[in-house]
């Protein structure tokens, strides 16, 4: 017969080893999932990104399969990389820069994976469509909550908006999420006649705006009610994100 | 207890949310859309089924001291299963279901289920509890979603309901509805209207 002592020490190592297995069990099962998983999962993000870049140019994409996504993507858009300077560097790939999110503030750092050293924000992606003619500049930053992720579509002239689109965000339904709906996107479309650039070819960008009618004023749009944050947010972001690309967008115009 | 009861009590006498008000913090967040609602209670019930199995299996080696941290562990193992498989299979809608999916590893209901019934009950019976009590939180669900998505968006699973010349005239979808305090509202009538109907009174 065991001592009392010694039971209750057989019994908590008996639950220990019990814990143990059962951990060890369901981790292996979920990382063998997860790992089978793992490029679709990987796919389905690209897909969406890309469905969000044919949105930001009024592109219907609604009920298509990823095959037929794919080749409307390829279709419409040429994906370039340019340098700070504003010139297109055509022996960079997209594929070659890496997206990092400073948690900070929601920016996007672009690195470059290929070189040695790592060159941060150098080249940034830009995306070139064919019809209608225009730039798609991708957007990031702080709202209230989250940060907004999406793009920026801008014709041809390189000042004249196009359309705006966010594929990523965790704002308040009813209120910040207003981003997603269509009376506000749609005041980016180009019969607005919304324009980043003033006269003086000041970059000025977009900013959302407080007070209403704002229908004939080029650089500034309805903000939403309620979500101030979210609307300054979007103001400040879209000129920072803008300002990257200023060399491009204002050289051979 | 009859298998029976097993099944119909979570439906209406001893609903999760409406009766037991286990569950309102999903209730409340993913009930915008229809769809939204269906996906949740899908995942929901395959977590819910699945543990109330495991544990029940497993019952009797289930040491008591750690009863908690093991059921823990089925559920949580089952919660990214089922976000795993959203993330594979149905990028758009878990998306929208954000951090629900894993938030289903705090909702009462499951754990209530797996240490209050399938800790003493047998694999078919636990089963069936699993199943009810996902059934009986997915009514409410969609019931509160179809309010919801009908008054805030005008729509019922995507489909519109009212004709464009309506909003031409002046109606305006009910904003309220969108938000959570829209859901408290319906939430609170539905178990008002259930209250009355069954004679129910909380002691």
């Amino acid at each position: 017969m065991l001592s009392k002592e010694r039971r209750d020490m057989l019994d908590r190592i008996k639950s220990v080893q019990f814990v143990m297995i059962v951990a060890f069990i369901s981790s292996l099962l979920l990382a063998f999932i997860a790992m089978s998983l793992k490029p679709r999962m990987d796919y389905n993000v690209i897909l969406d990104k890309k469905k969000s870049i044919l949105k930001s140019i009024d592109i219907d994409v609604v009920g298509l399969t990823p095959a037929q996504l794919d080749e409307k993507y390829n279709l419409h858009i040429e994906e370039i990389v340019i340098n700070q300077a504003g010139e297109v560097i055509s022996d960079i790939l997209l594929s070659d820069i890496e997206w990092v999110e400073d948690k900070g503030t929601g920016t996007t750092n672009y690195i470059l994976k290929t070189s040695d050293n790592k060159i941060v924000n150098e080249y940034y992606p830009l995306y070139k469509t064919s019809n209608p003619n225009g730039y798609i500049i991708p957007i990031s930053g702080k709202g209230l909550w989250s940060t907004l992720k999406g793009y920026f579509a801008i014709s041809q002239d390189k000042n004249s908006t196009m359309g705006i689109v966010f594929y990523e965000h965790g704002e308040t339904p009813g209120l910040g999420a207003e981003v997603d709906k269509p009376w506000f996107q749609n005041q980016f479309k180009i019969d607005k006649g919304k324009k980043i650039f003033n006269s003086n070819n000041d970059l000025v960008s977009i900013s959302l705006n407080k007070k209403k009618n704002t229908y004939n004023k080029p650089h500034e749009v309805d903000g939403i009610t309620g979500a101030t944050v979210t609307a300054d947010g979007v103001t400040k972001f879209l000129k920072r994100d803008l300002n990257r690309y200023k060399n491009f967008l204002i050289g051979q115009r | 207890m009859l298998r029976n009861k097993i099944f119909t009590d979570p439906l209406m006498d001893n609903n999760p949310i409406t009766r037991q008000v286990l569950g309102i913090c999903s209730a409340l967040a993913v009930t915008v859309k229809v769809e939204l609602a269906v996906v949740m209670t899908l995942a929901l019930t395959f977590v819910l089924t699945m543990s109330n199995t495991l544990v029940s299996i497993f019952r009797n080696q289930i040491p008591h001291n750690v009863r908690i941290i093991v059921q823990l562990t089925i559920i949580a193992s089952l919660v990214v299963l089922a976000d795993l498989m959203l993330k594979g299979f149905m990028y758009d809608v878990s998306k929208e279901l954000s951090v629900f999916v894993a938030l289903i590893i705090t909702n009462c209901i499951v754990l209530g289920r797996a240490d209050g019934f399938a800790m003493n009950n047998s694999v078919k019976d636990s089963f069936i509890d699993g199943f009810a009590n996902s059934l009986g939180y997915g009514i409410i669900l969609v019931l509160v979603a179809i309010f919801r998505e009908f008054l805030g968006s005008g729509t019922i699973y995507g489909v519109t309901i009212f004709p464009e010349s309506l909003y031409a005239n002046g109606y305006i979808d009910n904003g309220l509805m969108l938000l959570a305090p829209g859901a408290f509202i319906v939430l609170g009538l539905i178990i008002w209207v259930q209250r009355t109907a069954t004679g129910f009174v909380e002691e």
